[in-house]
Protein backbone atom coordinates (compact mmCIF):
# COMPACT_ATOMS: atom_id res chain seq x y z
CA UNK A 1 0.00 0.00 0.00
CA UNK A 2 2.66 2.62 1.04
CA UNK A 3 4.47 1.69 -2.36
CA UNK A 4 1.20 2.02 -4.44
CA UNK A 5 0.83 5.85 -2.32
CA UNK A 6 4.53 6.60 -3.61
CA UNK A 7 4.32 6.01 -7.15
CA UNK A 8 3.24 8.27 -9.78
CA UNK A 9 1.08 4.93 -10.75
CA UNK A 10 -2.09 6.27 -12.63
CA UNK A 11 -5.28 5.19 -10.60
CA UNK A 12 -9.12 5.63 -11.18
CA UNK A 13 -11.05 7.14 -8.84
CA UNK A 14 -15.36 6.15 -9.86
CA UNK A 15 -18.03 6.45 -7.24
CA UNK A 16 -15.87 6.23 -4.63
CA UNK A 17 -13.96 3.12 -5.46
CA UNK A 18 -10.62 3.01 -6.14
CA UNK A 19 -9.85 1.45 -9.56
CA UNK A 20 -6.20 -0.33 -10.09
CA UNK A 21 -4.70 -0.79 -13.78
CA UNK A 22 -5.49 -4.01 -14.51
CA UNK A 23 -2.43 -6.70 -14.60
CA UNK A 24 -2.75 -9.04 -17.94
CA UNK A 25 -1.55 -12.47 -19.15
CA UNK A 26 -3.15 -14.10 -22.04
CA UNK A 27 -6.07 -15.53 -19.68
CA UNK A 28 -7.51 -12.22 -18.60
CA UNK A 29 -6.90 -10.67 -22.24
CA UNK A 30 -9.46 -13.78 -23.28
CA UNK A 31 -11.65 -13.41 -20.51
CA UNK A 32 -12.15 -9.12 -21.60
CA UNK A 33 -12.58 -10.21 -25.16
CA UNK A 34 -14.55 -13.14 -25.33
CA UNK A 35 -17.22 -13.68 -27.56
CA UNK A 36 -21.08 -13.64 -26.53
CA UNK A 37 -22.21 -16.41 -25.71
CA UNK A 38 -19.00 -17.89 -24.08
CA UNK A 39 -19.15 -19.15 -20.88
CA UNK A 40 -16.91 -16.23 -20.09
CA UNK A 41 -18.55 -13.22 -19.07
CA UNK A 42 -19.31 -11.13 -22.03
CA UNK A 43 -17.25 -7.60 -23.14
CA UNK A 44 -20.86 -5.98 -22.00
CA UNK A 45 -22.09 -7.64 -19.12
CA UNK A 46 -23.13 -6.21 -15.77
CA UNK A 47 -19.34 -8.04 -14.46
CA UNK A 48 -17.77 -6.13 -16.79
CA UNK A 49 -19.45 -2.83 -16.18
CA UNK A 50 -19.09 -2.86 -12.56
CA UNK A 51 -15.53 -4.58 -12.19
CA UNK A 52 -13.65 -3.37 -14.93
CA UNK A 53 -13.56 0.04 -16.43
CA UNK A 54 -11.79 1.18 -19.68
CA UNK A 55 -10.29 4.57 -19.72
CA UNK A 56 -7.99 6.11 -21.92
CA UNK A 57 -7.61 2.41 -23.89
CA UNK A 58 -6.30 1.20 -20.52
CA UNK A 59 -8.32 -1.48 -18.18
CA UNK A 60 -8.54 -0.47 -14.51
CA UNK A 61 -10.30 -3.36 -12.08
CA UNK A 62 -12.05 -2.25 -8.92
CA UNK A 63 -10.29 -2.84 -5.71
CA UNK A 64 -10.91 -0.52 -2.59
CA UNK A 65 -14.14 1.69 -1.03
CA UNK A 66 -11.96 4.79 -0.63
CA UNK A 67 -14.57 5.46 2.65
CA UNK A 68 -12.83 1.82 3.69
CA UNK A 69 -9.62 2.72 3.04
CA UNK A 70 -9.76 5.77 5.65
CA UNK A 71 -11.58 3.28 8.20
CA UNK A 72 -8.55 0.67 8.17
CA UNK A 73 -5.65 3.32 7.14
CA UNK A 74 -5.31 3.21 11.56
CA UNK A 75 -5.43 -0.93 11.15
CA UNK A 76 -2.89 -1.14 8.11
CA UNK A 77 -0.03 1.58 8.99
CA UNK A 78 0.00 1.86 13.56
CA UNK A 79 2.71 3.32 13.58
CA UNK A 80 2.46 5.55 11.06
CA UNK A 81 -1.09 6.27 12.62
CA UNK A 82 -0.15 6.69 15.87
CA UNK A 83 2.20 9.67 14.18
CA UNK A 84 -0.55 11.38 12.71
CA UNK A 85 -2.38 11.54 15.55
CA UNK A 86 0.21 13.07 17.60
CA UNK A 87 0.81 15.55 14.58
CA UNK A 88 -3.36 16.26 14.92
CA UNK A 89 -3.38 17.05 18.33
CA UNK A 90 -0.84 19.18 18.36
CA UNK A 91 -1.90 21.20 15.85
CA UNK A 92 -5.96 21.44 17.16
CA UNK A 93 -4.06 21.97 20.64
CA UNK A 94 -6.01 18.84 22.24
CA UNK A 95 -3.88 17.70 25.29
CA UNK A 96 -3.82 13.57 24.77
CA UNK A 97 -4.64 13.31 28.44
CA UNK A 98 -7.78 15.35 30.01
CA UNK A 99 -6.50 14.53 33.28
CA UNK A 100 -8.64 12.33 35.17
CA UNK A 101 -9.65 9.01 34.07
CA UNK A 102 -13.07 7.12 34.46
CA UNK A 103 -11.53 4.38 36.58
CA UNK A 104 -9.65 6.83 39.17
CA UNK A 105 -12.73 8.28 41.17
CA UNK A 106 -13.85 5.23 41.60
CA UNK A 107 -10.73 3.82 43.06
CA UNK A 108 -10.62 6.90 44.94
CA UNK A 109 -13.89 7.13 46.43
CA UNK A 110 -15.59 3.74 46.48
CA UNK A 111 -12.39 1.17 47.10
CA UNK A 112 -10.07 2.97 49.21
CA UNK A 113 -12.52 4.08 51.81
CA UNK A 114 -13.48 0.02 52.09
CA UNK A 115 -10.04 -0.53 53.09
CA UNK A 116 -8.53 2.84 54.54
CA UNK A 117 -10.36 4.40 57.53
CA UNK A 118 -10.44 7.95 56.39
CA UNK A 119 -11.80 9.40 59.36
CA UNK A 120 -10.47 9.07 63.19
CA UNK A 121 -14.10 8.42 64.96
CA UNK A 122 -16.00 5.49 63.65
CA UNK A 123 -19.08 6.16 61.84
CA UNK A 124 -22.12 4.37 60.14
CA UNK A 125 -22.08 7.20 57.43
CA UNK A 126 -19.68 6.48 54.33
CA UNK A 127 -17.04 9.05 53.81
CA UNK A 128 -17.55 12.04 51.82
CA UNK A 129 -15.75 12.56 48.39
CA UNK A 130 -14.48 15.55 50.59
CA UNK A 131 -13.56 14.35 53.82
CA UNK A 132 -11.75 11.18 51.69
CA UNK A 133 -10.19 14.12 49.87
CA UNK A 134 -8.78 15.86 53.10
CA UNK A 135 -7.59 12.66 54.48
CA UNK A 136 -5.73 12.38 51.38
CA UNK A 137 -4.46 15.82 51.48
CA UNK A 138 -3.29 15.04 55.19
CA UNK A 139 -1.31 12.28 53.79
CA UNK A 140 1.26 13.95 51.15
CA UNK A 141 1.63 17.55 49.97
CA UNK A 142 0.03 19.13 46.68
CA UNK A 143 2.51 21.14 44.55
CA UNK A 144 1.58 24.48 44.08
CA UNK A 145 1.33 24.37 40.28
CA UNK A 146 -1.64 21.49 41.00
CA UNK A 147 -3.83 24.35 42.26
CA UNK A 148 -3.26 26.44 39.20
CA UNK A 149 -4.11 23.07 36.56
CA UNK A 150 -7.01 23.05 39.01
CA UNK A 151 -7.89 26.79 37.87
CA UNK A 152 -7.58 25.85 34.83
CA UNK A 153 -8.97 22.60 34.64
CA UNK A 154 -12.92 24.03 35.65
CA UNK A 155 -12.11 26.37 33.05
CA UNK A 156 -14.50 24.35 30.37
CA UNK A 157 -14.48 26.91 27.60
CA UNK A 158 -11.03 25.76 25.99
CA UNK A 159 -12.10 23.01 25.98
CA UNK A 160 -15.16 24.05 24.16
CA UNK A 161 -13.38 26.17 21.79
CA UNK A 162 -11.73 22.61 20.82
CA UNK A 163 -14.25 20.93 20.26
CA UNK A 164 -16.36 23.58 18.22
CA UNK A 165 -12.76 24.01 16.10
CA UNK A 166 -12.67 19.55 15.64
CA UNK A 167 -16.90 19.64 14.70
CA UNK A 168 -15.70 22.40 11.99
CA UNK A 169 -13.20 21.03 10.98
CA UNK A 170 -14.45 17.66 10.68
CA UNK A 171 -17.35 17.97 8.19
CA UNK A 172 -16.12 15.07 5.98
CA UNK A 173 -14.26 15.20 3.09
CA UNK A 174 -16.00 14.27 -0.24
CA UNK A 175 -13.88 11.71 -2.22
CA UNK A 176 -11.91 12.87 -5.24
CA UNK A 177 -13.39 13.50 -7.95
CA UNK A 178 -14.16 10.55 -10.79
CA UNK A 179 -11.30 10.49 -12.79
CA UNK A 180 -7.51 9.37 -12.98
CA UNK A 181 -5.71 10.19 -10.31
CA UNK A 182 -1.79 9.51 -9.23
CA UNK A 183 -0.61 7.53 -6.32
CA UNK A 184 0.89 10.58 -4.74
CA UNK A 185 -2.32 12.79 -5.38
CA UNK A 186 -4.11 9.85 -3.30
CA UNK A 187 -1.81 9.75 -0.44
CA UNK A 188 -2.72 13.42 -0.16
CA UNK A 189 -6.67 13.06 0.28
CA UNK A 190 -6.01 9.70 2.25
CA UNK A 191 -4.21 11.65 4.98
CA UNK A 192 -6.40 14.15 5.10
CA UNK A 193 -9.58 12.06 5.36
CA UNK A 194 -7.35 9.95 8.03
CA UNK A 195 -6.88 13.23 9.47
CA UNK A 196 -10.13 14.07 9.82
CA UNK A 197 -11.68 10.71 10.66
CA UNK A 198 -8.94 10.87 13.73
CA UNK A 199 -10.36 14.45 14.71
CA UNK A 200 -13.96 13.04 14.57
CA UNK A 201 -13.28 10.37 17.13
CA UNK A 202 -10.62 13.05 19.07
CA UNK A 203 -14.29 15.04 19.15
CA UNK A 204 -15.65 12.08 21.37
CA UNK A 205 -13.09 12.00 23.85
CA UNK A 206 -13.23 15.87 24.03
CA UNK A 207 -16.87 15.67 24.94
CA UNK A 208 -16.28 13.12 27.74
CA UNK A 209 -13.71 15.07 29.27
CA UNK A 210 -15.72 17.90 28.78
CA UNK A 211 -18.68 15.90 30.76
CA UNK A 212 -16.01 15.05 33.31
CA UNK A 213 -14.90 18.64 34.19
CA UNK A 214 -18.50 19.51 34.77
CA UNK A 215 -18.64 17.02 36.80
CA UNK A 216 -15.61 18.26 39.32
CA UNK A 217 -17.04 21.95 38.74
CA UNK A 218 -18.43 21.59 41.95
CA UNK A 219 -15.09 20.33 43.98
CA UNK A 220 -13.37 23.10 46.09
CA UNK A 221 -9.84 24.18 44.29
CA UNK A 222 -7.96 22.01 46.93
CA UNK A 223 -9.70 19.07 46.19
CA UNK A 224 -9.38 19.28 42.33
CA UNK A 225 -5.51 19.46 43.11
CA UNK A 226 -5.20 16.79 44.51
CA UNK A 227 -7.16 14.76 42.11
CA UNK A 228 -5.04 15.93 39.70
CA UNK A 229 -2.03 15.25 41.38
CA UNK A 230 -3.00 12.17 41.99
CA UNK A 231 -4.11 11.45 38.45
CA UNK A 232 -0.98 12.21 37.43
CA UNK A 233 0.76 10.01 39.74
CA UNK A 234 2.03 6.51 38.22
CA UNK A 235 1.55 5.18 41.83
CA UNK A 236 -0.17 5.67 45.13
CA UNK A 237 -0.12 3.93 48.74
CA UNK A 238 -2.20 5.03 51.39
CA UNK A 239 -2.60 2.70 54.87
CA UNK A 240 -1.50 -0.36 52.89
CA UNK A 241 -4.09 -0.27 50.13
CA UNK A 242 -2.80 1.61 46.95
CA UNK A 243 -2.59 1.27 42.89
CA UNK A 244 -0.45 1.17 40.15
CA UNK A 245 -1.34 2.99 37.12
CA UNK A 246 -0.58 0.43 33.56
CA UNK A 247 1.27 2.70 31.57
CA UNK A 248 -0.40 5.50 29.99
CA UNK A 249 -3.80 3.83 29.75
CA UNK A 250 -7.14 4.20 32.26
CA UNK A 251 -6.09 0.78 33.94
CA UNK A 252 -4.67 0.37 37.03
CA UNK A 253 -3.34 -2.40 39.37
CA UNK A 254 -4.95 -1.76 43.01
CA UNK A 255 -3.61 -3.67 45.95
CA UNK A 256 -3.49 -4.32 49.36
CA UNK A 257 -1.40 -5.54 52.13
CA UNK A 258 -1.53 -8.27 54.00
CA UNK A 259 0.73 -7.53 56.70
CA UNK A 260 2.60 -10.16 58.49
CA UNK A 261 0.28 -13.17 60.14
CA UNK A 262 0.71 -17.03 60.81
CA UNK A 263 -1.06 -20.17 60.20
CA UNK A 264 -1.08 -23.27 62.50
CA UNK A 265 0.04 -26.78 60.44
CA UNK A 266 -1.49 -29.83 61.31
CA UNK A 267 0.83 -30.26 64.78
CA UNK A 268 -0.16 -27.35 65.81
CA UNK A 269 3.27 -25.50 64.98
CA UNK A 270 3.16 -21.80 63.66
CA UNK A 271 4.30 -20.55 60.55
CA UNK A 272 5.00 -16.41 60.44
CA UNK A 273 3.76 -15.41 56.64
CA UNK A 274 5.20 -11.88 55.93
CA UNK A 275 4.04 -9.14 54.30
CA UNK A 276 2.91 -9.12 50.24
CA UNK A 277 0.31 -7.07 48.34
CA UNK A 278 -2.68 -8.84 47.18
CA UNK A 279 -3.77 -6.90 43.69
CA UNK A 280 -6.17 -7.01 41.33
CA UNK A 281 -5.93 -5.26 37.82
CA UNK A 282 -8.50 -3.98 36.14
CA UNK A 283 -7.61 -4.80 32.82
CA UNK A 284 -9.50 -7.78 32.27
CA UNK A 285 -10.97 -10.13 34.75
CA UNK A 286 -10.42 -9.41 37.65
CA UNK A 287 -8.35 -11.90 39.59
CA UNK A 288 -7.04 -11.97 42.68
CA UNK A 289 -2.83 -12.26 42.40
CA UNK A 290 0.09 -12.00 44.95
CA UNK A 291 2.38 -8.77 43.04
CA UNK A 292 5.66 -9.62 44.94
CA UNK A 293 7.50 -12.84 45.39
CA UNK A 294 5.57 -15.05 47.92
CA UNK A 295 5.01 -18.77 48.59
CA UNK A 296 1.93 -19.75 50.57
CA UNK A 297 -0.16 -23.17 50.05
CA UNK A 298 -2.25 -21.59 47.96
CA UNK A 299 -0.02 -20.41 45.15
CA UNK A 300 1.64 -22.86 43.06
CA UNK A 301 5.06 -21.47 42.91
CA UNK A 302 7.01 -19.02 44.46
CA UNK A 303 7.19 -16.27 42.55
CA UNK A 304 5.86 -12.63 41.64
CA UNK A 305 2.38 -12.53 40.30
CA UNK A 306 0.96 -15.48 40.38
CA UNK A 307 -2.85 -16.03 40.85
CA UNK A 308 -4.26 -17.01 44.15
CA UNK A 309 -6.17 -20.10 44.01
CA UNK A 310 -9.72 -19.10 45.67
CA UNK A 311 -12.23 -21.87 45.94
CA UNK A 312 -15.42 -21.48 44.40
CA UNK A 313 -14.55 -18.29 42.86
CA UNK A 314 -15.60 -16.64 39.58
CA UNK A 315 -13.54 -13.82 38.81
CA UNK A 316 -15.91 -10.84 37.62
CA UNK A 317 -15.31 -9.45 33.84
CA UNK A 318 -16.66 -6.10 34.55
CA UNK A 319 -14.90 -3.34 36.38
CA UNK A 320 -17.16 -2.08 39.28
CA UNK A 321 -15.88 -1.12 42.89
CA UNK A 322 -17.92 -3.78 44.49
CA UNK A 323 -16.26 -6.19 42.23
CA UNK A 324 -13.06 -5.35 42.57
CA UNK A 325 -13.72 -5.41 46.72
CA UNK A 326 -15.05 -8.69 46.21
CA UNK A 327 -12.09 -10.10 44.41
CA UNK A 328 -9.24 -8.22 46.81
CA UNK A 329 -11.22 -9.71 49.98
CA UNK A 330 -11.47 -12.92 48.29
CA UNK A 331 -7.89 -12.97 48.12
CA UNK A 332 -6.81 -12.05 51.26
CA UNK A 333 -9.56 -14.66 52.64
CA UNK A 334 -7.72 -17.39 51.10
CA UNK A 335 -4.64 -16.31 51.83
CA UNK A 336 -5.30 -15.64 55.74
CA UNK A 337 -8.39 -18.17 56.15
CA UNK A 338 -7.98 -20.91 53.57
CA UNK A 339 -5.56 -23.27 54.80
CA UNK A 340 -6.94 -25.89 56.91
CA UNK A 341 -4.27 -27.98 58.75
CA UNK A 342 -6.73 -30.88 59.46
CA UNK A 343 -7.16 -31.12 55.78
CA UNK A 344 -3.83 -29.60 54.46
CA UNK A 345 -5.95 -28.20 51.32
CA UNK A 346 -4.53 -25.34 48.48
CA UNK A 347 -1.27 -26.88 46.50
CA UNK A 348 1.07 -27.69 49.51
CA UNK A 349 0.67 -28.74 52.93
CA UNK A 350 2.81 -26.73 55.62
CA UNK A 351 3.88 -29.65 57.18
CA UNK A 352 5.98 -31.79 55.23
CA UNK A 353 4.78 -34.61 54.01
CA UNK A 354 6.26 -38.12 52.59
CA UNK A 355 9.97 -37.65 50.26
CA UNK A 356 7.75 -38.69 47.14
CA UNK A 357 4.90 -35.70 47.15
CA UNK A 358 6.40 -32.46 45.77
CA UNK A 359 5.72 -29.74 47.72
CA UNK A 360 7.19 -26.43 48.45
CA UNK A 361 8.92 -26.04 52.18
CA UNK A 362 8.05 -23.88 54.74
CA UNK A 363 9.89 -24.55 57.52
CA UNK A 364 11.59 -21.31 57.34
CA UNK A 365 8.60 -19.45 58.18
CA UNK A 366 8.27 -21.67 61.08
CA UNK A 367 8.38 -19.68 64.61
CA UNK A 368 8.01 -21.00 68.13
CA UNK A 369 4.78 -20.65 69.88
CA UNK A 370 5.75 -18.55 72.19
CA UNK A 371 6.77 -16.23 69.38
CA UNK A 372 6.86 -11.89 71.20
CA UNK A 373 3.99 -10.65 68.62
CA UNK A 374 2.13 -13.62 68.61
CA UNK A 375 1.94 -13.48 72.09
CA UNK A 376 1.15 -9.93 72.03
CA UNK A 377 -1.08 -10.20 69.41
CA UNK A 378 0.97 -8.26 67.49
CA UNK A 379 0.66 -10.83 64.77
CA UNK A 380 -2.95 -12.97 64.52
CA UNK A 381 -2.64 -16.70 63.82
CA UNK A 382 -5.44 -16.85 61.15
CA UNK A 383 -6.17 -20.17 60.72
CA UNK A 384 -6.50 -20.96 64.68
CA UNK A 385 -10.65 -21.46 63.79
CA UNK A 386 -10.29 -23.73 60.78
CA UNK B 1 -8.79 -66.00 -20.40
CA UNK B 2 -7.46 -65.51 -16.98
CA UNK B 3 -4.14 -64.87 -18.33
CA UNK B 4 -5.70 -61.68 -20.58
CA UNK B 5 -7.41 -60.75 -17.53
CA UNK B 6 -3.93 -60.36 -15.50
CA UNK B 7 -2.29 -58.61 -18.89
CA UNK B 8 -5.01 -55.86 -18.58
CA UNK B 9 -5.06 -55.28 -14.63
CA UNK B 10 -1.34 -54.69 -15.38
CA UNK B 11 -1.86 -52.31 -18.17
CA UNK B 12 -4.28 -50.20 -16.19
CA UNK B 13 -1.74 -50.16 -13.44
CA UNK B 14 0.96 -49.40 -15.69
CA UNK B 15 -0.87 -46.38 -17.43
CA UNK B 16 -2.35 -45.34 -14.10
CA UNK B 17 1.51 -45.03 -12.16
CA UNK B 18 2.63 -43.02 -15.84
CA UNK B 19 -0.21 -40.68 -14.91
CA UNK B 20 0.16 -40.24 -11.29
CA UNK B 21 4.34 -39.80 -11.87
CA UNK B 22 4.96 -35.72 -11.43
CA UNK B 23 6.38 -33.17 -14.23
CA UNK B 24 8.35 -30.85 -13.39
CA UNK B 25 6.13 -27.59 -13.97
CA UNK B 26 7.43 -25.31 -16.71
CA UNK B 27 6.66 -21.93 -17.11
CA UNK B 28 4.99 -20.60 -20.22
CA UNK B 29 6.77 -19.04 -22.83
CA UNK B 30 4.44 -15.65 -22.02
CA UNK B 31 6.13 -16.09 -18.37
CA UNK B 32 9.99 -16.05 -20.09
CA UNK B 33 8.92 -13.13 -22.49
CA UNK B 34 7.15 -11.12 -19.88
CA UNK B 35 9.93 -11.69 -17.29
CA UNK B 36 12.26 -10.32 -19.66
CA UNK B 37 10.07 -7.68 -20.91
CA UNK B 38 9.87 -6.62 -16.96
CA UNK B 39 13.16 -7.20 -15.94
CA UNK B 40 14.84 -4.69 -19.21
CA UNK B 41 12.08 -2.84 -19.35
CA UNK B 42 10.90 -2.85 -22.72
CA UNK B 43 8.99 -0.66 -24.83
CA UNK B 44 6.99 0.10 -28.07
CA UNK B 45 10.83 1.09 -29.70
CA UNK B 46 12.22 -2.67 -28.97
CA UNK B 47 9.07 -4.21 -31.38
CA UNK B 48 10.76 -1.22 -34.25
CA UNK B 49 14.38 -3.02 -33.71
CA UNK B 50 12.56 -6.23 -34.21
CA UNK B 51 11.36 -5.28 -37.16
CA UNK B 52 14.04 -3.52 -38.47
CA UNK B 53 16.37 -4.40 -41.16
CA UNK B 54 19.22 -7.14 -41.20
CA UNK B 55 21.47 -7.57 -37.77
CA UNK B 56 24.88 -7.23 -38.78
CA UNK B 57 27.46 -8.80 -36.57
CA UNK B 58 30.77 -7.85 -36.95
CA UNK B 59 33.10 -11.05 -36.87
CA UNK B 60 36.57 -9.82 -35.62
CA UNK B 61 38.62 -12.68 -35.02
CA UNK B 62 40.45 -10.67 -32.28
CA UNK B 63 37.72 -9.62 -29.91
CA UNK B 64 35.67 -12.66 -30.26
CA UNK B 65 35.04 -13.80 -26.82
CA UNK B 66 32.74 -16.88 -26.11
CA UNK B 67 29.98 -14.87 -23.69
CA UNK B 68 28.11 -17.36 -21.25
CA UNK B 69 24.63 -16.63 -19.89
CA UNK B 70 23.32 -14.49 -16.76
CA UNK B 71 20.92 -16.78 -15.34
CA UNK B 72 17.40 -15.44 -15.42
CA UNK B 73 15.03 -15.93 -12.82
CA UNK B 74 11.56 -16.63 -14.72
CA UNK B 75 8.55 -16.50 -12.15
CA UNK B 76 6.29 -19.93 -12.41
CA UNK B 77 2.79 -17.43 -13.34
CA UNK B 78 2.78 -14.18 -14.84
CA UNK B 79 1.10 -11.04 -14.66
CA UNK B 80 2.36 -7.67 -16.24
CA UNK B 81 1.02 -4.46 -16.90
CA UNK B 82 -1.41 -3.57 -20.31
CA UNK B 83 2.05 -1.93 -21.67
CA UNK B 84 3.97 -5.05 -20.64
CA UNK B 85 1.21 -7.11 -22.03
CA UNK B 86 1.23 -5.34 -25.60
CA UNK B 87 4.76 -5.23 -25.77
CA UNK B 88 5.15 -9.39 -25.04
CA UNK B 89 2.33 -10.09 -26.98
CA UNK B 90 4.24 -8.29 -30.05
CA UNK B 91 6.95 -10.27 -29.96
CA UNK B 92 5.54 -13.22 -29.12
CA UNK B 93 3.92 -12.84 -32.71
CA UNK B 94 7.37 -11.17 -34.53
CA UNK B 95 8.85 -13.52 -33.21
CA UNK B 96 7.41 -16.82 -33.97
CA UNK B 97 10.47 -19.49 -33.53
CA UNK B 98 11.09 -22.41 -31.56
CA UNK B 99 14.53 -21.29 -29.78
CA UNK B 100 12.59 -18.25 -28.37
CA UNK B 101 12.14 -20.88 -25.41
CA UNK B 102 15.52 -20.44 -24.39
CA UNK B 103 16.31 -16.64 -24.53
CA UNK B 104 17.00 -15.15 -21.38
CA UNK B 105 18.14 -11.22 -23.00
CA UNK B 106 16.30 -8.70 -25.37
CA UNK B 107 19.53 -9.47 -27.13
CA UNK B 108 18.76 -13.23 -27.71
CA UNK B 109 15.47 -12.20 -28.56
CA UNK B 110 16.80 -10.07 -31.44
CA UNK B 111 19.25 -12.90 -32.34
CA UNK B 112 17.14 -16.20 -32.62
CA UNK B 113 15.48 -15.42 -35.81
CA UNK B 114 18.63 -15.03 -37.74
CA UNK B 115 20.05 -18.00 -35.66
CA UNK B 116 17.11 -20.10 -36.29
CA UNK B 117 17.46 -19.46 -40.24
CA UNK B 118 21.19 -20.42 -39.85
CA UNK B 119 20.93 -23.59 -37.83
CA UNK B 120 17.74 -24.69 -36.87
CA UNK B 121 19.07 -27.92 -35.16
CA UNK B 122 21.06 -26.20 -32.29
CA UNK B 123 21.36 -28.66 -28.86
CA UNK B 124 19.11 -27.48 -26.10
CA UNK B 125 21.91 -27.68 -23.86
CA UNK B 126 23.59 -25.17 -26.00
CA UNK B 127 20.89 -22.80 -26.36
CA UNK B 128 20.65 -23.04 -22.52
CA UNK B 129 24.58 -22.36 -22.03
CA UNK B 130 25.73 -19.58 -24.51
CA UNK B 131 24.44 -16.38 -25.83
CA UNK B 132 22.76 -16.39 -29.07
CA UNK B 133 25.41 -13.63 -29.94
CA UNK B 134 28.04 -16.15 -29.35
CA UNK B 135 25.60 -18.92 -31.28
CA UNK B 136 25.41 -16.61 -34.31
CA UNK B 137 28.72 -15.76 -33.79
CA UNK B 138 29.62 -19.40 -34.35
CA UNK B 139 27.59 -20.09 -37.46
CA UNK B 140 28.55 -16.69 -39.11
CA UNK B 141 32.33 -17.96 -38.40
CA UNK B 142 31.56 -21.75 -40.09
CA UNK B 143 30.06 -19.90 -42.70
CA UNK B 144 33.37 -17.91 -43.29
CA UNK B 145 35.89 -20.51 -42.92
CA UNK B 146 33.83 -22.41 -45.79
CA UNK B 147 33.70 -19.56 -47.74
CA UNK B 148 37.34 -18.73 -47.07
CA UNK B 149 38.76 -22.24 -48.15
CA UNK B 150 36.68 -22.16 -50.97
CA UNK B 151 37.30 -19.53 -52.34
CA UNK B 152 41.63 -19.57 -51.66
CA UNK B 153 40.85 -23.13 -53.25
CA UNK B 154 44.53 -24.90 -52.39
CA UNK B 155 47.04 -22.15 -52.37
CA UNK B 156 45.76 -20.87 -49.03
CA UNK B 157 47.85 -17.55 -47.83
CA UNK B 158 49.78 -17.73 -44.68
CA UNK B 159 47.03 -14.49 -43.45
CA UNK B 160 44.17 -16.12 -44.59
CA UNK B 161 45.17 -19.62 -43.09
CA UNK B 162 45.94 -17.92 -39.40
CA UNK B 163 42.47 -16.28 -40.00
CA UNK B 164 41.16 -19.75 -40.47
CA UNK B 165 42.72 -20.99 -37.48
CA UNK B 166 41.63 -18.47 -35.22
CA UNK B 167 37.99 -19.19 -36.45
CA UNK B 168 38.23 -22.74 -35.96
CA UNK B 169 39.45 -22.16 -32.36
CA UNK B 170 36.53 -19.97 -31.79
CA UNK B 171 34.13 -22.60 -33.30
CA UNK B 172 35.94 -25.18 -31.42
CA UNK B 173 35.46 -23.50 -28.29
CA UNK B 174 31.66 -23.47 -28.49
CA UNK B 175 30.85 -26.81 -30.00
CA UNK B 176 32.94 -28.68 -27.39
CA UNK B 177 31.52 -29.25 -24.54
Amino acid sequence: MERLLDSDLELVVQSGFLYLPLLFDPAVERELSSAPGAELPEAGSAWRRERVLEVGGRHYLRTLRLPSLVEAYRSLGRSHAAHLRRTCLERYGVPPHLGVGGKLPVILFQILPHFVRTRKTPSRRAASQGEILAFLRSRFSVPPRYLEAATRFVDTEPLRRLIRDVEHSGAGLPPPGDGILRGRDLRVWLLRAVELEMMRTEKGRLEDGLAQRERFRKASREDLAAILFIADQTSLEVEGFGFLRDGESDDYVIYKHTGEYALRDYYGRLYLFPDCRVAVSTRGRLRPVVLDRYKHPFLFGHEAGQEICVRQFTAPKEFSAGNVIFALEEGLATLYHGYNPRLRNGYHSLDPLTQLRRSLDFTDYRIPSDYPNIVSRKVEVTNART
Amino acid sequence: MRGRKVDFLTEIRRDRLKKRKRQPFQPTLFARISAIVRECRLTEDFMARLTGSDLRLPLDVDRIIPGERDPLVIPLYSLVTEDEYRVTRGILEKVANPYLAYVQSPEDILFSGPLFARNSALPPDRLLRWTFQTLLLCELAKEEVQRLLAHEGKGVSEVIQKRVERLEAFVASVETE
